[in-house]
């Protein structure tokens, strides 16, 4: 019970650390997040160029991955998650040591694909033009982020679930 | 449709408290956030809704054809 409650309160601490330096950062810092994404995200097509200061910019198709761009809320709720969802594997300190960890790679993997894959249908959308005619540009933005975000944590939701019910068959036989 | 959103409860949580209950414990407020919580109240649970309708769309007459 006490190593439950040390470790949940670890995973606050980390979140609240983890919100608190996204909040002051600025794109240079972020680069451990943003790299990754623009390189992700870019193609054959698209090239993002880093931009200091500003982020990673595409010169030919005008679009920026800035700081709000970062996909670190997305991480935050990733990781909050995935401790939340291997909790009882956090028997003893080094069992916690090792889910908080694997949370936070977990996260920023996760991150790190979701927000390309946002940035990618961000893209399409800006060639095709099929957003709704009464959203904004950036309405229509906000509107794809939150649901490519969502559905990005569902995915991830049922991937850990699924992982779960694998071990615990194995842990069976 | 309970059964999606009992799936879909935990992500659906943490989403809140990432994009929403976390801002206002910082002490976010004014009507620029309360459009912008409206919205991301509102998106997921329709997409959860427009999920459910095109599953069901798609599934229950294969299930019925099979079933006659």
């Amino acid at each position: 019970m006490k190593t439950k409650l040390v470790w949940l309160a670890v995973v606050l601490l980390v979140i609240w650390a983890m919100k608190g330096y996204y909040s002051e950062a600025g794109a240079d810092d972020l680069w451990w997040i943003l790299g990754p994404t623009a390189r992700l995200a870019g193609g054959a097509a698209v090239s993002f160029i880093a931009e200091p200061g500003a982020g990673y910019l595409s010169r030919e198709r005008l679009f920026l991955i800035e700081k709000s761009c970062a996909g670190l809320n997305f991480m935050i709720a990733a990781f909050a998650m995935s401790a939340f969802a291997f909790r009882r594997r956090a028997t003893s300190f080094s069992s916690g040591a090792i889910v908080l960890a694997g949370s936070l790679l977990t996260a920023y993997s996760a991150a790190v694909i979701v927000n390309a894959a946002r940035i990618r249908v961000a893209l399409w959308l800006m060639g095709h033009r099929i957003a709704a005619p009464q959203l904004t540009p950036a309405q229509s933005h906000r509107m794809e982020g939150i649901i490519v975000y969502f559905a990005g944590l569902v995915l991830l939701h049922e991937l850990i679930v699924r992982m779960q019910h694998v071990a615990a068959l194995r842990g069976r036989t | 449709m309970k059964g999606a959103f009992r799936r879909v409860g935990a992500p659906l949580a943490f989403y809140y408290a990432i994009t929403l209950a976390l801002p206002l414990a910082n002490g976010a407020g004014g009507s620029a956030f309360l459009k912008h919580a409206i919205i991301v109240l509102a998106v997921p649970p329709a997409l959860i809704l427009l999920f459910c309708g095109a599953r069901a769309a798609v599934v229950l007459p294969f299930r019925r054809k099979r079933l006659h």
